[in-house]
């Protein structure tokens, strides 16, 4: 990890060195983040078991910007797991790491039975632009996508959309490249390698806005084939309307596939929000699943959603400038897996916040429609 | 020529009142933004049993041009709206994302304030997408006012039916303002304080909004400080500077 930071650094003496033109400006460093207190409670189809977790999770954010055009950020994600939670997970502490970064920045304090400490270094890049050029080298999160739900755009770094209680979302390990022409045209160059076999991916992303549409298309070659996708976010009336699709050429041993996400959402009066999304995954599954557990969940950039349909519908309200809440309804047809996801948000004090999440999952088990398990989540942030 | 328009003045008074009612919300719309603005504030929101604050930077040109970035509190912090033309953008730093935002949101509140999108980006404009009528006289803190009301045009893109606005007759200053719905109901009226010299010009520096129905609740705006007519280039307000502004 040490050799890694001193690389990281050397790097950045280098770049700053050609910055320095501009380095009138004071020196500025900004630090911040949160401390988070999640409480779960994982219950079984008829609530007759229950397994607790318990995470104390820390993030720490510092950015140091010497001149107006060169940033170096490093961003820390720590946290404490203990309780049942660990205990019953055969090798927890090994399933922390993102198999998307190459360099190991990742420590285990505390390896325990029932208790792990983690950390990991989640952002750690130098960023260099001006009005026409952007690079970025090193850690970082390369976010492609435009839709809120599911981003096939999003190639570098995929996630979970379940997994509310990461925000920032995975990153990689790589460097990218963009230019602004005058016409307004965006290019991107990117680049990652996750240092395992058939693990590069590099692509160019060229975006533009018109019509009062923000269009982009990619092109580029993803671990073992090459790949094209295209993506828009615009109005249909007073009503947003987003989408993107990402065709992946036969290579390897899979054919050619693709996903697509299509997406309207629309503000009400009294402050209510609605948002109704598609994702369609050519490989996904399409018929009814008699055991989850050797199903291959594993989400990916070529693998959204394990099913072939999906629709999620989600509603939120803000009551008060303080308390909010949203439900989502995950419901993938021919597999009939259904997911109810509700949640609540009260702002405790101007830095604290309280958020009430529940999970529930319901699927098509032979001739029956049955729940298949349920979480609920408790969380507390204090933000600094 | 001068007689066919002392003709008209004579013939057609309603027209000229109207002119003048549009030239005394355009001189006050354009003292309070001049050409381009730079502006720190606090936007405070006052409820009976609590309040919230926050502090922002915004950057306004004209109609079409405007940025906001949050500076507090602190899990807000750096997010950024940029308003081009129509087009609405949301900045979000923890999620490192650009999100466009549905047209139908600049009509409703603005992070769960008083005031709406489009009261703090001005989508409308005062002075275009309405027609405007004299239609008395007040005083508000001894300063002698016009009371203009205010129809917005067939195609205007507003949400109130009818605005009716004070305007200070010497410096030209919106001291008073009442917001009505399609039903002639009062929604909003914000009210407009401490009266400052702010770079080349004096204008108030406090507004606060208040909703018509909700009792011990509104939202105050504090300018902490603004330059006018410092040059701002158009490329400044794009997506890309939102992500890096601070």
């Amino acid at each position: 990890m040490i050799k890694h930071l001193t690389i990281f650094f050397c790097c950045f003496a280098v770049l700053q060195a050609s910055g320095q033109d501009t380095a009138t400006l004071p020196k500025k460093l900004t630090i911040n983040g949160y401390i988070k207190n999640l409480q779960t409670l994982s219950f079984d189809q008829n609530f007759d078991h229950l397994i607790s977790g318990n995470l104390l999770h820390n993030r720490l954010n510092v950015k140091w910007k010497p001149s107006g055009k060169l940033t170096a950020v490093t961003e820390i994600r720590s946290r404490l797991f203990w309780g049942e939670q660990v205990k019953v997970t055969p090798g927890f502490a090994a399933q922390l790491r993102n198999d998307n970064e190459k360099l190991n920045l990742q420590q285990v304090w505390i390896d325990k039975p029932s208790l792990v400490l983690h950390t990991n270094v989640e952002r750690l890049y130098a960023d260099w632009s001006n009005e026409k050029w952007n690079i970025r080298l090193g850690r970082q999160r390369i976010n492609w996508g435009i839709t809120t739900n599911w981003n096939p755009n999003d190639i570098f770094n995929t996630y979970n959309f379940l997994d509310f209680d990461y925000e920032e979302r995975p990153g990689i390990d790589g460097a990218k490249i963009e230019h602004t022409f005058s016409s307004g045209l965006k290019t991107a160059l990117a680049y990652t390698n996750t240092g395992k076999k058939e693990g590069t991916v590099a692509a160019i992303k060229y975006a533009v806005n018109k019509w009062n549409y923000d269009m982009q298309l990619i092109t580029g070659w993803y671990k073992n084939h090459p790949t094209i996708g295209a993506g828009w976010a615009g109005p249909v009336k007073d009503a947003g309307f987003k989408g993107e699709a990402q065709y992946f050429f036969a290579g390897g041993d899979s054919a050619g596939h693709f996903n697509i996400s299509l997406e309207a959402d629309y503000m009400f009066k009294k402050g209510w929000y609605a948002n109704i999304g598609v994702l369609y995954n050519s490989q996904g599954l399409y018929q009814p699943v008699s055991n989850w557990q050797i199903i291959n969940l594993k989400l990916s950039p070529e693998n959204l959603m394990p099913t072939k349909w999906n629709i999620l519908a989600t509603t939120n309200k803000t009551f008060t400038p303080l308390l909010s809440a949203n439900i989502s309804l995950l419901f993938a047809p021919g597999t009939n897996l259904l997911i109810l996801f509700p949640a609540v948000q009260y702002n405790l004090a101007a830095n604290l916040d309280v958020n009430l999440v529940w999970q529930s999952f319901f699927v098509q088990q032979a001739q029956h429609f049955e729940a298949e398990n349920h979480q609920c989540f408790l969380r507390f942030k204090w933000s600094f | 020529m001068k007689f066919v328009l002392i003709a008209m003045a004579f013939l057609f008074p309603q027209l000229l009142l109207s002119q003048d009612a549009r030239e005394i919300v355009r001189k006050a719309d354009e003292k309070m933004r001049g050409n381009t603005m730079q502006a720190e504030m606090i936007i405070r929101t006052i409820r009976p049993t609590w309040s919230r604050e926050m502090q922002c930077k915004t950057w306004m040109k004209g109609n079409n041009l405007a940025m906001i970035l949050l500076l507090s509190p602190a899990k807000d912090k750096g997010i950024a709206f940029l308003k081009r033309k129509k087009e609405v953008w949301n900045w979000m730093p923890s999620l490192e994302r650009t999100i466009k935002l549905p047209p139908s949101m600049m009509s409703q509140s603005w992070m769960g304030t008083d005031f709406t999108n489009d009261d703090l980006v001005k989508e409308s404009s005062v002075v275009e997408d309405y027609t405007h009528t004299i239609i008395g006289d007040s005083s508000i803190d001894s300063r002698s006012c016009y009371i203009i009301q205010m129809i917005p045009k067939p195609q205007a893109a507003v949400v109130w039916s009818k605005v009716i606005i004070c305007i200070d007759k010497k410096d030209f200053l919106e001291l008073h303002s009442r917001f009505y719905d399609d039903e002639g109901k009062l929604i909003n009226t914000m009210n407009s304080y401490d009266i400052k010299m702010m770079h080349d010009r004096l204008i108030p520096t406090r507004f606060e909004m208040i909703p018509a129905d909700k009792k011990g609740q509104k939202t105050e705006m504090i300018y902490k400080n603004i330059q006018y007519n410092n040059p701002i280039d158009d490329n400044f307000f794009s997506t890309d500077k939102m992500k890096t502004i601070n």
